[in-house]
């Protein structure tokens, strides 16, 4: 049974198409990341599904429920802003109830499940406090309790963690994946951090100038991206612009004269492409001859310490570049910048990319 | 966002909710404005009309009586709005520099002569003028021993310019504040001199401020009646005083009302130019 | 401490008092002894403040312009809420017509504007009552007010409204629950701004006001002209303080609504 249904929603400001024709679904307990750059249309996905905004078409489906015209203070959806939008005059407690009383439920039920929320989320010691007096991290499991006491069918979250520090971030993002998965409710996260979407998510949406460009399990997205934009989305890679054909079912690209074999398994294939190669998918040695086609060589023009590895950018003489990963401690290094390294590319890790 | 459907409505509702108010000033300040406009071209005295006229014009542009007035009037103002920029720049620069406490004890004093009768007001500076007030011990020579710097240029001077300093005050600050502090370091990382960094940087980014709030003050300055009044006596005829005299005691209307007509254009083109300008500047009206 | 420094803290100071020395004056001869105004006062006394309250006069003058105010601050409060909670709405900004309008009052001479209540008042011979003394003062202390409201209004958080419809509320009851707890502060200060601005108007009621309708600014304007002596000083003395009082309990707000922006 699905958790949320999203079909054919689009949304026009003016002559611009912010949202275009967005479909997807994400089934219950599911935690689904949508990853885009500002601009991309995922916080307006998100009002409209939480009924901020009624969209300029299509259809948004709750459980088995059509809420496309369902007021927003009539569904089932939780939200967790980017500034929390915790009331100020209220104390912790009576945030957290607000959406309890509004229910009117029993005072002293809503006392005991504020309670208990707030136990989960660990800010019972602070629940009579203003947030004024809170810091952004408690700030934000605040506004989570208080979502989560209501126990909605989604709960949306709005790019909730950019505005506090790295550290924090970590540690924030494990125990809200923890928390998804003991209390089980379906979770939309809006996030412009790549490494975010990707280690939260069961499968994550990309979001670009107001298309769904795909929406996978985290490593489908990251190996097999469908357009370019994903995979620059997605952490920093080759897309070496080819020329492809098919030769006996796979595909071979022709790299500004240059002839890559792939393993993509295609039948036909567009005039022009892109070949992604992550970084550190191949294997740097120290320059030398070689008969092998998949084989780049050329001198060390630029090299990025990263920490576990090293980011080599490779040229050779003809100008093509290669942006290549090696451990840190590898002994290639030691040579630096204007090294000759040859650089072997294992077809296996030649995507082809259309868009 | 959803559509014309809302925001049609949304009007509805503005124009139901600005009503009363739009009625209250419709009646009670258009029309009075409108008389006044009507009246200044009307001849005849108290309430006989007898026609179109540009006599009272033709009579304050030509008439020396008047025409001492009116320059009195705009020395007055002009100075009122010198003074006010040199005694309130000091005041609002240092309230960017200082710390929170001190800011906002700056800002209460500023902020209260603002809110206390302007009669209570002029009354103490009364007192402080007169014979025996310390400021004209102050003044020493300059002064009448008799009434002091009552009744002359330099005490109404003097009075007005405190009265209007809180809306200098609150004009530089505004603009004062709004400069980026890095902009002060970079000066100084450069090598410039205290002095140099803040007359090439803050002062000058500040200057639009300042003629800013000297055109507030001296729209503000031209229009009032009290300070003159009491400070500057019977005698010491500004326009406001003449248009009090002429419309309550001469029953003069029509004369009343081409001089507060005057006075309105005056003050509305000193606001008009206020308004450009503090719009221009970085600081400036955010409302 | 550094020369310039210290020249600039003594400015400063300095100027700190030339602001507050007329008001300081007045409230230090109220408790002279002698029957005349000096300054600085010679001996202390409290004695004509209590002329000053016993005085049936006195006491109509602060009854009468109590009850002026209170007039026209209700007005104010009446005609200025729904136009301010509507324009806040609709994100006015300043160039806006209606913008414009509500600071008229403030720009033009009020000189002018109440010559031209005379002239209409005279030309419909129609003496004017304490109550339309009210509503005149109501169209000068009407901007101050809705500039403290609108500014409450404007520092709330847009999305804190829509945080609460999330969690079930109406409309109505997350305006309610949210944005008027917030806006009582400003609709409290700029009430009383009001109240401060109208029970201190001098012009209008000089122009208008019949001889039998005992107001306070007018009452002290006409004894300055005619019988000065320290129970002038007392009852400025009694205004100062009070006026003191009401800044220091809404100052933040009270600040935002007489920035002079237009």
């Amino acid at each position: 049974m699905s958790g949320l249904e999203v079909a054919g929603v689009s949304q026009r400001y003016g002559s611009v198409d912010v949202l275009h024709d967005v479909t997807f679904e994400v089934r219950k307990g599911e935690f689904v990341t949508v990853l885009g750059q500002s601009g991309s249309g995922k916080t307006t996905l998100l009002r409209a599904i939480a009924g901020f905004i009624t969209p300029s078409a299509g259809t948004i489906r709750l459980g088995d429920q059509d809420v496309s015209q369902v007021p927003l203070n009539k569904r089932d959806v939780g939200m967790v802003f980017q500034n929390y939008a915790l009331f100020p005059h209220m104390s912790v407690r009576e945030n957290v109830g607000y959406g309890l009383k509004i229910r009117r439920v029993a005072k002293d039920e809503i006392a005991e499940r504020v309670d208990t929320e707030l136990r989960r989320v660990a800010m019972l010691d602070f629940a009579d406090r203003r947030p004024s007096q809170l810091s952004g991290g408690q700030q934000q499991r605040v506004a989570l309790a208080r979502a989560l006491v209501l126990r909605p069918q989604v709960v949306l979250f709005d790019e909730p963690f950019s505005s506090l520090d790295a550290m924090l971030r970590v540690t924030l993002r494990a125990d809200l994946r923890e928390l998804q998965r003991s209390l089980g409710f379906t979770a939309m996260f809006v996030t412009h951090d790549h490494v975010e979407a990707m280690s939260m998510a069961d499968r994550v949406a990309v979001m670009h100038q107001g298309r769904l460009l795909q929406i996978d399990d985290p490593a489908t997205v990251y190996r097999r991206p469908t357009h370019r934009a994903t995979a620059q989305l997605l952490g920093r890679s080759n897309l070496l612009p080819c020329t492809p054909r098919v030769e006996n079912g796979t595909v071979t690209v022709d790299w500004m004269g240059k002839t890559l074999r792939t393993a993509v398994a295609r039948d036909t294939v567009p005039d022009q492409a892109y070949a992604m190669i992550r970084p550190e998918n191949v294997t740097v040695a120290p320059g030398g001859p070689s008969s092998d086609g998949n084989d780049f060589t050329g001198a060390v023009i630029n090299q990025e310490y990263q920490g576990g590895f090293c980011l080599l950018t490779v040229r050779d003489d003809a100008g093509r570049e290669l942006l290549c990963a090696a451990p840190s401690e590898a002994p290639v290094l030691s040579a630096g910048v204007g090294a000759v390294v040859t650089v072997a590319i294992p077809p296996s890790n030649i995507w082809l990319v259309d868009d | 966002m959803t559509g014309g459907r809302i925001a049609r409505s949304q009007d509805k509702s503005t124009w139901l909710a600005t009503a009363p108010i739009l009625a209250l000033y419709g009646v009670q300040f258009m029309v009075p404005l409108a008389f006044v406009i009507y009246t200044s071209f009307r001849s005849g005295d108290g309430s006989t009309d007898s026609g179109f006229t540009l006599a009272q014009f033709k009579e304050i542009l030509t008439n020396d009586y008047y025409h001492q007035m009116l320059t009195r009037s705009v020395v007055l103002g002009l100075a009122t709005a010198l003074l006010a920029a040199v005694l309130g720049y000091p005041l609002a620069y240092a309230m960017t520099q200082c710390g929170r406490r001190a800011r906002a004890t700056i800002m209460a004093l500023v902020l209260l002569p603002l809110l206390t009768s302007t009669v209570v007001r002029s009354f103490g500076w009364m007192v402080l003028l007169g014979g025996d007030g310390w400021f004209a011990k102050l003044a020493g020579p300059l002064a009448n021993p008799r009434t002091g710097l009552m009744y002359s240029f330099a005490g109404v001077l003097i009075a007005m310019a405190h009265v209007l300093l809180p809306f200098m005050v609150m004009t530089l600050y505004g603009v004062l504040d709004k400069i980026d502090p890095t902009l002060r370091q970079a000066s100084l990382n450069l090598g410039a001199s205290r002095v140099q960094t803040f007359f090439k940087i803050t002062f000058s980014l500040s200057l639009g401020g300042v003629v800013a709030g000297m055109l507030l003050v001296f729209s503000a300055a031209v229009s009032t009646f009290v300070t003159p009044q009491l400070i500057g006596g019977a005698q010491y005829r500004v326009i406001p005083t003449e248009v009090y005299d002429q419309a309550v005691n001469l029953q003069n209307w029509s004369i009343a009302s081409a001089l507060a007509l005057l006075l309105m254009v005056a003050a509305l083109l000193s606001m008009g130019l206020y308004t450009r300008l503090v719009r221009g500047i970085p600081g400036g009206a955010a409302v | 401490m550094r020369i310039d420094k210290l020249a600039g803290r003594t400015t400063v100071v300095l100027l700190c008092l030339f602001l507050v020395a007329p008001l300081a004056v007045v409230v230090a001869t109220a408790f002279t002894t002698t029957p005349y105004l000096t300054f600085p006062p010679r001996g202390l006394t409290l004695k004509w403040f209590d002329v000053v309250l016993s005085d049936p006069s006195w006491r109509a003058a602060l009854l009468n312009s109590a009850l002026l105010a209170a007039g026209s601050t209700l007005i104010a409060c009446l005609v200025g809420t729904p136009a301010a909670i509507a324009l806040t709405k609709r994100g006015v900004a300043a160039s806006n017509l209606i913008g414009l309008l509500i600071v008229a009052p403030i720009v033009v001479p009020s000189i002018m504007y109440t010559l031209g209540l005379m002239l209409a008042y005279s030309k419909i011979s129609f003496t004017p009552q304490p109550w339309t003394l009210a509503v005149a003062i109501s169209v000068l202390a009407t901007p101050y007010f809705m500039r403290t409201l609108m500014a409450g209004l404007e520092s709330i958080d847009p999305s804190l409204e829509i945080a609460a419809m999330n969690l079930g509320a109406s409309r109505l009851r997350a305006w309610r629950d949210v944005v008027l707890p917030a806006v009582i502060r400003s609709f409290v200060s700029g009430a009383l701004l009001a109240f401060i601005i109208s029970f201190d108007e001098l012009i209008v009621p000089l122009f208008l006001a019949r001889p039998t309708d005992e107001l306070l600014p007018v009452r002290i304007y006409d004894m300055i002209a005619y019988d000065i002596d320290p129970s002038i000083a007392a009852v400025s003395a009694i205004l100062i303080v009070v006026t003191c009082v009401l800044v220091v309990i809404s100052a933040r707000d009270t600040k935002r609504a007489v920035e002079p922006k237009s």
